[in-house]
């Protein structure tokens, strides 16, 4: 079994299998760059505690492959989480969006569309008001512009899709 | 949150919300209401999001190349209005076009500008982008110019031109690529090019200079038929052939080009009112009749009909295609609904009787199929839409979704796009129901049917249809 070592921003050295590490698209890039080698792959966008959530992510997808992988699955469609991985992104939000950064840097294209639909479902039918309470976002509107859009957006209203 | 992810991020979660979800996002702040409005790429998703929906019905007839040239047609082009080729697409503005006009259709929101014909019934119309033809008793062929200064405001209509050499009322026009037919009381069928009146540069407005009237020697006739001649169509295979049909009983094959007959493809027992041909199925036609039934015929072949289908009690009128579904309309108002499939065990084509409907309180005179949508039009002077979107499924129906009210005489022309209806009537007037604005407050029009008064005023027009004959 080939494994391969992985540094986190803050130096800690993970040793993973080289399958495992190899579902990120931008580490199998570099290993076939770098060739066969004992130093460890730095990782300087991911911090040592993320990059133990994405290690852990892998390795059960590693270990439990799903069955549907090569179908191309309904994106739009954001109540198909599989339970595992909707357990996985029961976390904080701040570490729910660095993981969002590690799979779309490491390019982790299933972790990164989990975690996409996990933010997009926090969204799913709530006002303008809830959503910048939920993710803290300031209201940099005037009533005036704030009306303005509210007009252009009419003729929507009637539809729920 | 969205802060501090970049924008090449909050796309991809942007993407996978609906459109409700992402008007939501846009007033939340300014940051995001200014990536979403600025990038084409969440309108585009969104817009072919619409077609990712008719894939899996789609895929059944992946061999039909027919219907797989429409559904590429269906995703490359837009409604009516349609934009500079050569400019960028706005992603933004046409899914916007498409949602009002879904939304619109669905709920029975319309405007409505109505053209006085001047003289007489409006007994047959065509358009094409926004060159409307019409043809009515006073033997001219009227071409109109569509015009919409802003997507919101009505549309205003300019008489342009009108092209004489009809030698009798015209019953019927079609548009096929550049040419016009239009079909007349005394047996001509005639050919008008009309390319130069769809030419993009016919936004300028001194038409009269720029689009001179076709000389008369680029106008064809094409005679043969003994009798007004009720409908033609446009084969649906090279594109070549001309099929027409008329009081003298026959259905017609002509071959444009040299504009002589080619064969003839059958014969009913009385006037031909009704013809359709199937783009699920090319080679098949279907012809109506006053001899009280509907028949199916191949019309590369001059050996008789493919199937009659009896059960009639009065004439069809009006005939049209969902797949291999065919929808006759009928004197009497109902609408009948039958299965028509090849049988493969001995190659004959079968058709069941699937349903019948009593849809008008008098004649149906058009009836037309397209995007999941039916509308028919009657002597009871109701423009009427269904939904005809669970036709194709196994319970099979029509659900009437309201009627477009006022018209003060039979309607007896129509024809309809994405975004609006057109009809004609003998009011001697001509609506557009134009779904394509953003308006409010216009409640769905009643469901009440006409009434029977009415119908004996209708009566006479009806009587006024067969004279001829």
């Amino acid at each position: 079994m080939t494994t391969v070592k992985l540094e986190s921003s803050d130096e800690k050295t993970y040793e993973v299998e080289k399958e495992i590490a190899c579902m990120s698209v931008t580490i199998k890039n570099m290993l076939e760059d770098i060739g066969e080698t004992d130093a460890a792959i730095p990782l300087p966008n991911v911090t040592s505690s993320i990059l133990e959530k994405v290690l852990e992510y892998c390795k059960h997808h590693h270990e439990h492959p799903s069955p549907q992988q090569d179908e191309k699955k309904d994106e739009k469609r954001l109540d198909d989480i599989p339970p595992y991985d909707r357990d996985f992104c029961k976390v904080d939000q701040p570490t729910l969006f660095e993981l969002i950064l590690a799979a779309n840097y490491l390019d982790i294209k299933p972790l990164l569309d989990v975690t996409c639909k996990t933010v997009a479902n926090m969204i799913r039918g709530k006002t303008p008001e809830e959503i910048r309470k939920i993710f803290n976002i300031k209201n940099d509107f005037t009533p005036e512009e704030e009306e303005q859009i509210r007009k252009e957006n009419e003729w929507c209203e009637d539809k729920g899709n | 949150m969205f802060q501090n992810l970049s924008d090449e991020i909050s796309l991809l979660i942007i993407k996978k919300l609906s459109i409700r979800d992402i008007l939501s996002l846009l007033s939340v702040n300014k940051h995001l209401n200014h990536l979403i409005s600025s990038n084409s790429i969440v309108w585009k998703n969104l817009y072919f999001n619409i077609f990712q929906q008719l894939i899996p019905f789609i895929a059944q007839y992946k061999q039909n190349q027919c219907i797989q040239k429409e559904l590429s047609k269906l995703v490359l082009k837009d409604t009516e209005d349609s934009e500079d080729p050569g400019s960028k697409i706005n992603w933004k503005l046409r899914y916007l076009s498409y949602h009002t006009s879904e939304s619109n259709w669905s709920n029975g929101r319309y405007q409505v500008t109505t053209i006085d014909g001047k003289q007489g019934g409006i007994f047959s119309l065509a358009f094409k982008k926004d060159l409307l033809i019409t043809g009515s008793s006073d033997k001219l062929l009227k071409l109109w110019k569509l015009e919409k200064k802003d997507r919101n405001q009505p549309y205003t209509v300019r008489s342009f031109s009108e092209i004489p050499g009809h030698n009798g009322w015209i019953w019927s026009i079609q548009l096929k690529k550049s040419n016009c037919y239009s079909s007349c009381q005394n047996g001509d069928i005639i050919v008008t090019p009309i390319s130069q009146y769809l030419e993009n540069n016919f936004n300028n407005n001194n038409i009269h200079n720029e689009h001179p009237l076709p000389q008369p020697h680029h106008i064809h006739r094409i005679k043969g038929h003994k009798g007004a001649v009720w409908k033609t169509c446009v084969d649906r295979n090279s594109g070549n052939y001309l099929i027409s049909c008329g009081s003298d009983s026959t259905i017609k094959l002509w071959d444009i080009e040299s504009k002589t007959l080619v064969s003839n493809v059958g014969r009913h027992m009385d006037c031909v009112l009704a013809l359709s041909n199937n783009s699920h199925d090319t080679n098949i036609i279907a012809s109506g009749s006053t001899d009280h039934t509907v028949a199916l015929w191949d019309y590369r072949t001059d050996e008789g009909p493919l199937q009659i289908i009896r059960g009639f009690s009065c004439s069809i009128s009006s005939l049209d295609f969902k797949n291999h579904l065919l929808l006759s309309a009928a004197e009497d108002g109902y609408i009948r609904l039958n299965d028509i499939r090849m049988n493969n065990n001995n190659n004959s084509y079968n058709s069941n009787f699937i349903f019948k409907m009593l849809a008008h309180n008098d004649e149906i005179r058009v009836i037309r199929n397209k995007y999941n949508r039916l509308v028919t039009v009657s002597n009871d002077r109701c423009v009427t839409v269904w939904d005809s979107s669970s036709l194709c499924s196994l319970d099979s129906q029509i659900t009437q979704k309201y009627q477009c009210k006022g018209h003060t005489g039979s309607v007896v022309s129509m024809m309809f796009s994405k975004d609006k209806i057109i009809s004609g009537s003998l009011d001697s007037t001509i609506k557009i129901w134009d779904f394509s604005t953003t308006i409010k407050n216009q409640s769905k029009s009643g469901t009440t049917p006409c009434s029977k008064e009415l119908k004996q005023q209708n009566k006479r027009n009806l009587l006024q249809r067969y004279w001829f004959n």
